[in-house]
């Protein structure tokens, strides 16, 4: 994981509309990541990945003429094999979890250090998810617990076992994986395949509106 | 009889206005051609009914009943002007939106004005004190994050995330620490939760003042009743069986203080491992 640099720089494309950020990220990521180019529009992102194939697309959650999940939608199909990491300053829980649905790898906040950025673009190359505090608890909201399931089948993609939501509660908590590892007795690598399965949940899950309940639900107890 | 002559004639004038103020709209078009058409043919048509039915009842011969009179110029009265009287009320209801739309936006702009704008100012002034920089950068997002994207029963003052919030603000101000935190779920604030806030509270701030390390995580989640927070660090840790006894942060203002209202608190801690405080309490009555 650590291999971010040396012969195996991964090769990025930034996507964002503020050219200061843009401008910010490259400079930031300096050596660690080769940074193929930049996009400031749908269009120009599409056709610049289409192009040059990168391994991570750094992706804003939102710009002028649809966000990220458009940008998702329109490579996904011909490019299968770009993975996508959502970074952004501040957004809307329901915004965020429709690019983790959409496809995307994970969700980090732009407050994250250059070292933690170089980190996680390492991570969603190799294929493993990359949740921060904020995304994990966005998720644990999306997947609060609910009163009855709507059936046996939906039950298991809408609903986290003990261990996936004990896994996003340190996260949210501010652990790192091998902390997590090291806390709850097991390896790295089941982690990520904890956190994995969550992502997957949240992209498959039959619920299209995971979010509005949970909003529902705080609202509920604001009643009582 | 000269007035519903008059008025008829005064008809396509109030329609000219009419149809000349919606112009800029596109949307609001067709309704309005609608009424136009209305207004042209229809004043004729009315002006004659108007006139059949004067001349039946025998209005207009001088032996007219008063009473019966006066309600058949009601009448006449409200065929002559209610379409005009509808569209006149449309077009209040619609100024009136226009008016809300107006409102909504200056709102928005003194919002922005007080808030994002002085914060700008204020970087331009302290660009050379980075650090200044950085701490107003960060006080503006979240304040701007949680008027934007956060409901509305989170800013009443008095929920729960609003208290654990406002507590991470003062303190990432107090003492220049980044707070990174994460609520999940909430609800109103009672006197244990008050109590939690301000336990927690105390532990960011000895996080920022004890920890040597510039970031603090707060994870709040509330769950069937009950309540769970933590705050962590990755500073240098201390042993918790040796807080020196005038050390009374720990002791009362954490520990003591969500003990005395139902709750626990237990601190994680040791030399070189960073710390986390875990405070937890039962909301639901028992």
């Amino acid at each position: 994981m650590s291999e971010a640099s040396g012969h195996s720089r991964k090769r990025v494309v930034v996507v964002d509309d503020h050219d200061l950020f843009r401008a910010g990220v490259r400079a930031e990521l300096g050596d660690a990541v080769e940074v193929l180019g930049d996009a400031g529009s749908v269009e120009e992102a599409v056709a610049l990945i289409l192009r040059t194939q990168p391994d991570v697309v750094l992706l804003d959650v939102h710009m002028p003429n649809g966000g990220g999940v458009e940008v998702i939608e329109l490579v996904a199909p011909q490019l299968p094999s770009v993975r996508f990491l959502a970074l952004s300053v501040s957004d809307a829980k329901d915004d965020v979890i429709a690019v983790i649905r959409a496809g995307a790898r994970g969700y980090v906040t732009k407050t994250i250090s250059s070292a933690e950025l170089g980190d996680a673009i390492a991570r969603v190359a190799e294929g493993d998810a990359v949740f921060s505090p904020r995304l994990a608890g966005f998720v644990l909201d999306a997947f609060a617990r609910k009163s009855e399931p709507e059936s046996a089948d939906d039950a298991e993609l809408n609903q986290l076992t003990p261990r996936e939501r004990e896994v996003l509660r340190h996260i949210a908590r501010g652990y790192m994986y091998k902390e997590i590892a090291q806390r709850l007795g097991i390896s790295v690598k089941t982690v990520e395949a904890h956190v994995s399965a969550v992502l997957r949940k949240l992209q498959l899950s039959s619920r299209h509106e995971l979010s509005r309940w949970a909003v529902q639900r705080q609202l509920v107890s604001f009643d009582s | 009889m000269g007035s519903p002559r008059a008025v008829a004639r005064e008809t396509p004038t109030r329609d000219g206005t009419l149809s000349g103020g919606a112009s800029k709209g596109t949307v609001a078009g067709a309704p309005r051609s609608r009424w136009m058409f209305n207004f042209r043919l229809g004043p004729l048509l009315r002006v004659i009914a108007a006139f059949a039915l004067l001349h039946m009842v025998g209005v207009l011969h001088e032996d007219g009943r008063t009473l019966r009179g006066i309600a058949f110029l009601g009448l006449v009265f409200l065929i002559l002007f209610g379409p005009w009287l509808v569209s006149l009320v449309r077009s209040l209801a619609s100024e009136r939106a226009a008016l809300i739309r107006e409102q909504e936006r200056a709102e928005l702009a003194a919002h922005l004005h007080d808030s994002v704008l002085q914060t700008l100012a204020l970087i331009q002034k302290r660009v050379g004190d980075g650090h200044e920089v950085a701490q107003l950068a960060r006080r503006q997002e979240r304040e701007l994050r949680r008027w934007l994207f956060e409901p509305r029963s989170a800013q009443v003052e008095g929920s729960m995330r609003a208290a654990l919030e406002e507590a991470a603000a003062e303190v990432e101000e107090l003492h220049g620490v980044q707070i990174e935190t994460v609520v999940v779920g909430d609800m109103p604030i009672d006197d244990r939760v008050h109590a939690l806030a301000q336990a927690a509270r105390e532990a960011m701030t000895n996080a920022a003042k004890f920890a040597r390390c510039g970031r603090v995580d707060l994870y709040a989640e509330v769950d069937a009743g009950n309540v769970e927070v933590f705050v962590r660090d990755r500073g240098i840790g201390f042993d918790p069986a040796s807080i020196p006894a005038d050390r009374r942060g720990v002791r009362d203002s954490i520990i003591g203080r969500v003990e005395r209202h139902g709750g626990r608190a237990v601190v994680h801690s040791a030399p070189g491992e960073g710390t986390e405080v875990e405070l937890a309490i039962g909301t639901a009555q028992a």
